[in-house]
């Protein structure tokens, strides 16, 4: 489980992320919205340990995060381009990946049983990371999550640069995550897709949570209308 | 003829034979390097959509195709080499060596556009030098030093360089343009050490990292054989180069090198095991500096206590003490761009902190040594070093440690 608890951060003396308590359990899927600034990376990143909290703290398998590096065993995340080694090719990247991982996986076999995310493109490419497009950036970070056998998966707004296709092959291969029992944790700017492929979906604003609720019409709705209000108070 | 051959064997006193055999050689090993590290071409095909002339297109691309500090470096050393005969000659032998530097120049672009180009020009090559072996009456090597036919060679490699790229242009064949050289085709994967495959792939696929490791080997190469004598401060000092270039090079920007997929290195790589990896890659490089620098020593007869002391020394103090100082490493260095004019990532190991802990420190103990041991100071510099190898483990631990500490702060600066 991960675990939140009375984390806060501030940047120049502005609190960019407040949060009193937050658990994640395993399995579950996580939809993060917010609007930019809102602090779902911040919220990130102090999972992962990147940002030094202000106060409280995060826990991974009760480990806490700032601790011992033990819970990167339990953990899969990309946040953004620094996730990746521009100078490797996909196939040499996720192939690092794995063995870093120890895992007894290869990369032939990750790249078939995702061969629809994937798109063959990934495996036939011989370019260096740093000479693909952002979309394909993108597919190679999600693709190196499922490397190893992590139990929690951690995207950050990865429906961003993808096109509509690749969109809604990343929907179905987060619920197919979920059904492998994996715990996959995605922000997005755009409700629709984490309603299509969330469970949970909580709205932070202002680094504080001000929804976290399941998804149903009901509490999709309720989220549509407060970013309604949003917009017509702004 | 015969006064010009009469000149030249006054070359470091040796015979006109082996002045020119010496310029053949260079200019064969040049060529070499030409058909081996290729350079890319240039992305032709953007000019072609402005309204230039395809032979004005061409012509600018043959000129400034010239530029390279490799290539200019490798001129420059044969330029040295050539002006060691006497008077006017000398400039002569320059002359020739010029000309015939471009003419490989554009032998190696020909080379570029074409496998069978590439095959007889290597035959080629090769055939001279063999011939020179086996014949030796015939005198071939002295074309190295015949600025006339040097000079004919070199419109005849210009012409066919020129219509080929010409051709090539008005028929919009563009060739591979990405620049994939002979180390991008190196196997990355070759190694166990997944660490280890990164940081090698790090320094062949990166120009900066790349040009760093040239100049390393071309140092480790070179630079000992600029001793004429045992002078103990000099060979430290240069010893202290041969072993731990790549060590003051590279190593005073660790972790500047990985500001772009720092986040990505401090959530996967567990920091001991990056620590003790790079340790043990800077122990490899100095160990292959020692291997390489032993080759003049065995040849001019020079100190090998000297060059095993300062390889002791950079071994246990100076890659600990660099890779504890790169933690202060906060900005990260472009990697894909060329090092020429490139400053990302310098200011936060100006050269002389370098200079001062990695090579003026030891000279310092040496001075202070002496004092007391005499002739026998440098050994104190292999003592000190020793003791940093045995405490290999607590160093590394306390630098694991720092390293922790400072991540907040360096994901934080890479990212701006």
């Amino acid at each position: 489980m991960i675990k939140v608890k009375n984390l806060q951060k501030s940047f120049s003396g502005i609190l960019a992320l407040d949060i009193q308590n937050l658990e994640i359990s395993p399995g579950e899927c996580v939809g993060i919205i917010g609007n930019n600034g809102a602090g779902k990376t911040t919220l990130f990143k102090s999972i992962l340990d990147l940002l030094k909290p202000d106060s409280g703290y995060v826990s991974i398998e009760d480990m806490p995060v700032n601790v011992s590096a033990d819970w990167q065993n339990h953990l899969n995340a990309f946040i953004d381009e620094s996730f990746l080694i521009e100078f490797l090719k996909p196939k040499e990247y996720l192939e690092f990946i794995l063995k870093m991982k120890k895992s007894t996986g290869n990369v032939e076999e990750l790249l078939a049983n995702y061969a629809d995310f994937s798109n063959q493109d990934i495996d036939q490419n011989k370019k260096y990371i740093r000479d693909l497009s952002t979309g394909t950036k993108v597919r190679i970070g999600v693709l190196s999550l499922l490397a190893g056998d992590p139990k929690y998966l951690i995207m950050d707004e990865p429906f961003a640069h993808l096109d509509p296709t690749s969109q809604a092959k990343l929907r179905k291969l987060i619920r197919s995550q979920k059904e492998a029992g994996r715990c996959v944790i995605v922000s997005s700017h755009n409700l629709q897709n984490i309603a299509e492929s969330c469970d949970r979906v909580i709205l932070i604003e202002a680094g504080k949570i001000r929804y976290d609720v399941t998804v149903n019409d009901e509490n999709i709705q309720k989220l549509n209308d407060y970013f309604l209000e949003e917009e017509v108070s702004n | 003829m015969e006064e010009y051959a009469g000149r030249l064997s006054s070359f470091a006193g040796k015979e006109e034979t082996s002045y020119s055999f010496f310029l053949l050689v260079y200019l064969l090993i040049d060529l070499s390097l030409r058909l081996i590290l290729r350079r890319p071409l240039p992305k032709l095909k953007y000019y072609v959509l402005l309204n230039v002339r395809t032979s004005q297109i061409a012509a600018q691309y043959l000129f400034t195709s010239l530029f390279g500090i490799i290539p200019f470096l490798l001129l420059l050393s044969g330029l040295v080499m050539a002006s060691k005969a006497f008077d006017w000659y000398g400039a002569l032998g320059m002359l020739s060596i010029l000309f015939w530097w471009l003419t490989n120049h554009y032998l190696g672009l020909i080379a570029q556009y074409s496998k069978w180009a590439r095959t007889i020009i290597g035959l080629s090559a090769f055939s001279v030098l063999a011939l020179q072996f086996l014949l030796p009456q015939w005198s071939l090597s002295e074309v190295a030093i015949n600025p006339i036919l040097g000079l004919v060679m070199l419109l005849i490699a210009a012409a066919l360089a020129f219509r080929l790229v010409h051709q090539s242009i008005k028929k919009r064949e563009f060739h591979q343009t990405t620049g994939k050289s002979f180390l991008d085709r190196l196997p990355v994967f070759s190694f166990k050490n997944p660490v280890f495959q990164l940081e090698w792939a790090l320094i062949a696929r990166n120009k900066r990292t790349r040009s760093n490791l040239i100049m390393g080997v071309l140092s480790v190469i070179l630079l000992p054989f600029l001793l004429e004598e045992n002078t103990s401060n000099i060979s430290l000092f240069i010893f202290f180069l041969t072993t731990g270039f790549f060590v003051v090079q590279h190593g005073v920007y660790s972790l500047g090198w990985e500001g772009s997929y720092f986040d990505f290195l401090i959530t996967n790589i567990s920091p001991k095991t990056f620590i003790r990896t790079r340790y043990v890659f800077y122990l490899g490089t100095c160990l292959i500096g020692l291997l390489l620098g032993s080759i003049p020593v065995l040849i001019k007869g020079l100190s090998w206590s000297n060059l095993l002391v300062v390889f002791l020394y950079n071994a246990g103090v100076n890659i600990p003490l660099v890779l504890f100082r790169s933690t202060f490493n906060d900005s990260k260095i472009v990697l894909s761009e060329n090092s020429f004019m490139n400053y990302s990532g310098m200011m936060t190991a100006p050269i002389f902190v370098s200079s001062f802990l990695v090579v003026l420190t030891p000279l310092f103990i040496y001075g202070i040594g002496s004092l007391f041991l005499g002739d026998y100071a440098h050994f104190l510099l292999g003592c000190i070093g020793i003791i940093g190898l045995l405490l290999f483990d607590p160093l590394t631990t306390l630098i694991t440690k720092k390293y922790y500490r400072r991540k907040y702060h360096l994901s934080q600066s890479f990212k701006a």
